[in-house]
């Protein structure tokens, strides 16, 4: 255990330290004695000696350019080692928003301030700890590590119930099942953030509210649920919640539903509603810009104008080093469709290359699958069946492991195209059969 | 008695006119639903990332 300073020997070591004695501590108000009292611990420091002592030991301290403060001295060692766990907190947190920190330094510095937590058994810190390393392994995709740390903070937040963090930690939750794909999972930690702050009120319900629908929204689409999508955008432009933030989320709310009715193939709505966001483009932050080019280029990529896609397309790529890098996967693979369409094969091929490294930097599995079965499309129409076939093999790797199935008939159906193309006939007939139903043999 | 007659088969004939109607409409319907439930280029959706605090 690490020894902090009681009061008397902060006094003392402080005094040492600019060559003093205890008579250069000493004035009408303070004897020599009570300073040795204190000292040694035979005699408790007050408020008002605090101050004294400090201003005394000031005349030395701000000589260069230190401040001792009553506060410093009068600090219980469990005091000071909050403090201390604060500070580093405080520093921890500033150096991780400014990014590009290394990470074990960050991790380190994580387990040295966990040290002084169970040292004191500082409850409360550890929480505030765990979110802040919770967040950084979420934005550094190491999302089962970031479930570990929110769901200790959750279990902490209920017994204590600070219904504000208990919210907070539910919408968290919920954003890491959503980037695993794991949309049900999401949902329900959103609703109960969501009933969180309906039901107890905290400081910062609206807040809370807004997060959650806008969540669900995003969830309802993966889903391909439109109709719950746009019955949440309605709920979303009914909250009242004055702050800035809100204006950011309600550019991207318009984005979404413009996105909607696209995936509903309603091509003239999803136009005049990106047309609307683009008239304001000048107030858009980067990352609505970069999406709303983006999907400008998947609408024109379903019309089967890839001309068209792929001017959108360039304006995004221009931006992608001004987002956040889990957006570029996505981009590759448009990309690679357009000159799909355009029959220019070699730049499909680099392209599914670049965006799979990356999906896989970023853990985007529903693009790591999709690009691998892109590759697979590739490689049918240009009679590469053998390469076709390693990346059926690894889709299928996948599916098992991460337990996803909505691409079992993808599946099945392109192995069909690949043993057809290298003549065996069996297998095209095993994997035909698990498509159908068996209507009279068994 | 001419008149309910005339009648009758006016309805008649408007029952079958609407009836044929709803058929070709219905079964036109049902073939687009099977051409678009499968097959087409996949939809890439780049939704914005979920919101953190």
């Amino acid at each position: 255990m690490v020894k902090r300073l009681g009061p008397g020997e902060k006094i003392r070591r402080l005094r040492l330290a600019m060559g003093l004695t205890q008579d250069d501590l000493t004035n009408d108000e303070l004897s020599k004695s009570i300073v040795s009292m204190i000292e040694s611990n035979k005699r408790n420091l007050t408020w008002n000696t605090a101050r004294i002592i400090a201003d005394c030991l000031n005349v030395y301290y701000e000589g260069i350019g230190k401040k001792i403060t009553a506060e410093y001295l009068m600090e219980t060692e469990e005091e000071e080692a909050k403090r201390i766990i604060k500070e580093d907190l405080d520093h921890l947190q500033k150096a991780i928003n400014n990014g590009n920190v290394d990470e074990q330094l960050v991790e380190n510095t994580f387990e040295k301030i966990i040290g002084l937590i169970n040292e004191w058994g500082l409850q409360k810190e550890k929480a505030e700890l765990q979110i802040i390393r919770g967040d950084f392994y979420y934005r550094g995709y190491r999302y089962n590590e970031a479930l570990k740390e929110y769901l200790d903070v959750l279990d902490y937040s209920l017994q204590t119930q600070d219904h504000s963090t208990v919210g907070r930690m539910y919408s968290s939750i919920g954003n890491v099942y959503q980037m695993q794909m794991a949309i049900d999972s999401a949902l329900v930690h959103y609703l109960k953030a969501y009933d969180t702050a309906r039901v107890h009120q905290p400081e910062d319900k609206e807040k809370r509210k807004a997060f959650s629908v806008y969540n669900q929204i995003l969830c309802y689409r993966k889903l391909k649920r439109y109709d719950l999508a746009l019955s949440h955008i309605s709920m979303f432009n009914d909250l009242e919640w004055n702050d800035p933030q809100y204006k950011t989320l309600a550019d991207k709310i318009l984005l979404l539903e413009g996105n909607t009715y696209r995936d509903i193939n309603n091509f003239d709505k999803a136009l005049k509603i990106y047309g609307k966001i683009l008239n304001d483009e000048k107030k858009l932050d980067k990352e609505t810009l970069f999406l709303l080019f983006d999907n400008f280029g998947e609408l024109y990529l379903q019309k089967r104008e890839p001309k068209e896609a792929l001017l959108y397309i360039k304006k995004a790529v221009s931006l992608k080093h001004d987002v956040n890098v889990n957006y570029v996967p996505g981009l590759y693979l448009k990309e690679a469709k357009c000159y799909n369409l355009l029959e220019e094969y070699d730049v499909v091929s680099s392209l599914l290359e670049n965006g799979l490294r990356l999906a896989e930097k970023v853990a985007k599995q529903e693009f790591i699958i999709e690009m691998h079965f892109s590759f697979v499309d590739l490689y049918v129409r240009t009679h590469d069946f053998d390469t076709a076939l390693v990346h059926l093999e690894t889709i299928e790797k996948l599916m098992a492991d991460k337990d996803i199935n909505i691409y079992k008939y993808d599946l099945y159906s392109f192995y069909c195209d690949v043993y057809l193309g290298l003549g065996e006939k069996e297998k095209v007939s095993k994997y035909l059969s698990k498509i159908r139903k068996n209507y009279l043999t068994n | 008695m001419k008149k309910i007659k005339g009648l009758v088969a006016s309805m008649i004939i408007a029952s079958v006119i609407i009836g044929g109607l709803g058929f070709r409409w219905g079964y036109e319907y049902d073939l687009k639903l099977e051409d678009t439930n499968v097959g087409g280029i996949i939809t890439i959706q780049q939704d914005p990332n979920p919101v953190e605090d």
